[in-house]
């Protein structure tokens, strides 16, 4: 069917765009019924391959360009396309999306508004996204962005038809983008400098010149526009002294929201086929008041299992049976055969031996209780419950005045506190990242530190837990309440996409547990090990009684514990859960009552960040930030656990 | 080797080497993703772990 008022149009070049791995190539070959290498992995396409258009009336030349995350570009590849783009100012856009992430294919989609390119869009991997469920609607898409849209699934050559007909119905999406004030201000003074051959595209020329896009700003200045270009670096600065913050992230945040608000616009249209119950538990897991006992319930199954199944039966089997019964006394009797010399000995099979100490806290008391660990969260993950308990914590973040977006680093911090706190540069100002830095080294246990507290808190009693949790509770909404007054919080908004509540595969559960168990052992075995020589050494030149004794006013006059609970405290700088392991061996080793316990679990609670995640403050926050927060938490985490040990003893309670 | 992943917390499909700011001093980065669209960080799977998966999906088939 061809008209022939479209032929001209349609002999416009065609230039297809998208995010890397998406199937851009193999359109291309349909298109041009050429061969082009395609392949599994990203950039597969470095160079730029062109071809004539044998599928498309009036033959226009077709170009296949690298695949891009983001058009402001961050790597040679992503540049190679957005340079594309400018020197085929005429082409008509055929952007190529995975449908199966609607989320970036429109990110793009802003980017190539801004730029008043004439597009239309493909979402191909149709395939994929009916496997997983999607059911995404072309036809609110379309109505949205006001440009054609078609599904394909270009290995099968299904939709792929679909391409040319619709061609000559390209045109610019309409997306609003609404950036803060003073940006738009300057957008609108920098394009209206931009030479006009640029025509439609200087706004979004502006918008990347202003993002600080270094290449763009090379490559317009030497086309002579040096002046323009003084004037962007100019309003860039004044910009960032307005926004409090870089203009790329206020600019990146504002085409997310917008993103976010397309997104909603779309998937009114997407049903998915739930069952009622699944459908209405997870509706009642984000409820504002039965979410509270449903992650309640989450709670108990994650102590039940992780405390008492891991730390209890798992531990006692593991550390007491194969650790203290077989393999440490043979490594003992092995130490004592083949090395006459007692610091030696004591070097592996000693009280701070590497065998007897360092594998075996990491191994036989760390391990277990990781690995149950582990398995919970992987639960957690798979059943979509994670994004829901984002969503309740924001709710207590919003009470707190703090932003939503600090959701999610607190919430990962239960993965991995050094991980959440490189995390913290999505919040959009540095005041904000400040206050949730100092949150997470201050009460975010990390998993493998959690795992150790849930198994000491496993053999106390129920009363001594929620202590324990209302303690740590309480001293992080005050903090990050006090914080917050200092802090004025905007309200941004907390997008997160709730995935349906899926019943996770045990295949998958257990696979996950196993990488992560093989990254525990790779990560944090040598630290234990690094641990357990220090202290060592420390034992054998004499300091280490020295540090206990200096340390004695405060961990066994204030904190009320025995004077070895220093040891754990030492090395818990080094990991948190290898100090947390030591205190758990205390207990089971009946040193601590349940008064200690609760203490001594409060204090490592709050207790300073590992080393990993102090290095991570001191790059992300800077060495002053770093070091002041220490200075704050360390003291600080004392003076709570001799609070908490005074009132308990006052009340001389029960536990 | 680069892999689709799947991220645990959006959802979102990415390619496994792209990542968000790295710099853990743990192992050189620490051997996780970093999911673009959430910035959500989890565990990179290892040969050994991969190889089990695809025995698997063998059995499976
Ligand atoms: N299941 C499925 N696979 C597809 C589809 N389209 C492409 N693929 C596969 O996806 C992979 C990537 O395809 P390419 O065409 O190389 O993707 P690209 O967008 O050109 O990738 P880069 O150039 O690296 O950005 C290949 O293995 C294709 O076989 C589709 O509709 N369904
Ligand atoms: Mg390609
Ligand atoms: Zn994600």
């Amino acid at each position: 069917m061809t008209r022939p008022a479209t032929v001209g149009q349609t002999a416009t070049p065609l230039l297809l765009v998208g995010n890397p791995n998406v199937g851009k190539s193999v359109i291309f070959g349909a298109l041009t019924r050429r061969y082009v290498t395609v392949s599994n992995y990203p950039g597969t396409t470095v160079e730029i391959a062109r071809g004539s258009g044998q599928a498309i009336p009036g033959n226009p030349t077709v170009i296949d360009t690298p695949g891009a995350n983001s058009l402001t570009p961050r790597s040679e590849d992503e540049a190679v396309t957005r340079d594309m783009l400018l020197a085929e100012p005429d082409a008509t856009v055929i952007q190529v999306g995975d449908m199966k992430n609607l989320r970036r294919v429109l990110y793009m989609t802003v980017q190539l508004a801004e730029l008043g390119r004439r597009q239309m869009l493909v979402l191909n991997l149709e395939d994929e996204a009916r496997d997983l469920g999607l059911d995404v609607s072309t036809g609110m898409l379309e109505e949205t962005l006001r440009i054609p849209v078609v599904a394909t699934t270009a290995v099968r050559r299904l939709g792929v038809r679909r391409i040319p007909e619709r061609l000559a119905e390209a045109a610019s999406a309409t997306v609003l983008v609404s950036y803060p004030a003073p940006v738009e201000e300057a957008v609108s003074a920098l394009s209206q400098a931009l030479p006009a051959t640029f025509g439609d595209a200087r706004r979004g020329l502006a918008l990347m010149l202003l993002a600080g896009d270094a290449r763009l700003q090379g490559q317009l200045s030497q086309d002579g526009d040096t002046a323009t270009m003084h004037m962007a670096r100019r309003l860039r600065e004044g910009l960032q002294q307005a926004l409090g913050d870089s203009p790329a992230i206020a600019i990146a945040e504002a085409r997310h929201t917008a993103v976010a608000a397309l997104l909603r616009a779309v998937q009114h249209g997407r049903r998915r086929r739930l069952s009622r119950l699944r459908e209405r538990l997870g509706a009642l897991s984000v409820h504002p008041l039965w979410g509270i006992p449903i992650l309640a319930l989450v709670l108990l199954v994650a102590y039940e299992f992780v405390g008492v199944l891991g730390a209890g039966t798992l531990v006692d089997f593991i550390e007491g049976r194969v650790f203290g019964s077989w393999l440490n006394p043979a490594a003992t009797a092995v130490a004592n055969l083949l090395l006459p010399w007692g610091w030696a000995r004591d070097l592996f099979v000693g009280q701070y031996g590497l065998i007897t100490m360092g594998v075996t806290y990491s191994i036989a008391i760390v391990l277990p209780v990781v690995g149950t660990f582990f398995i919970f969260f992987g639960i957690l993950e798979d059943s979509g419950y994670l994004p829901r308990l984002a969503v309740m914590v924001n709710r207590l973040f919003r009470t707190m005045g703090l932003n939503g977006k600090a959701v999610l680093p607190m919430v990962l911090g239960l993965g991995c506190d050094t991980m959440a706190t490189l995390t913290t540069r999505i919040l959009p100002s540095r005041k904000e990242r400040v206050v949730v830095t100092l949150l997470l080294a201050l009460g975010v246990p990390c998993s493998a530190q959690l795992g150790v507290i849930l198994a000491m808190l496993g053999s106390i009693s129920l009363t001594g837990t929620l202590i324990w949790g209302a303690v740590v509770l309480l001293t992080l909404v005050a903090v990050g309440w006090a914080a917050s007054k200092v802090v004025p919080g905007r309200a941004s908004d907390f997008i997160i996409e709730i995935p349906p509540l899926r019943v996770p595969s045990v295949r998958n559960i257990l696979l996950k547990t196993l990488a992560r168990t093989e990254w525990y052992l790779k990560e944090a075995v040598p630290l234990f090990l690094l641990g357990t020589l220090i202290l060592w050494a420390l034992a054998v030149t004499g300091l280490l009684p020295l540090l206990e004794h200096a340390s004695e006013p405060i961990v066994v006059g204030i904190l009320g514990l025995p004077a070895r609970a220093a040891d754990s405290f030492l090395v818990g700088f080094l990991r948190r859960d290898y100090g947390a392991a030591g205190l758990f061996l205390l207990q089971k080793q009946g040193q601590l009552d349940h008064i200690q316990a609760v203490v001594s679990l409060v204090v490592i609670t709050l207790f300073v960040p590992c080393i990993a995640n102090f290095f991570v403050m001191i790059k992300e926050r800077g060495i002053k930030t770093a070091v002041a927060q220490t200075a704050f938490i360390i003291p600080f985490a004392f003076a709570v656990g001799g609070f908490l040990n005074w009132i308990l003893r006052l009340v001389s309670i029960n536990l | 080797m680069t892999v689709t992943v799947q991220c645990p917390l959006c959802g979102a499909r990415f390619v496994g080497q792209e990542s968000c700011p790295t710099g853990c001093p743990m192992a050189g980065g620490c051997h996780s993703y970093c999911c673009p669209s959430c910035h959500y960080r989890f565990v990179e799977e290892s040969r050994l772990v991969n190889w089990l998966r695809r025995v698997m999906k063998g059995n499976q088939a």
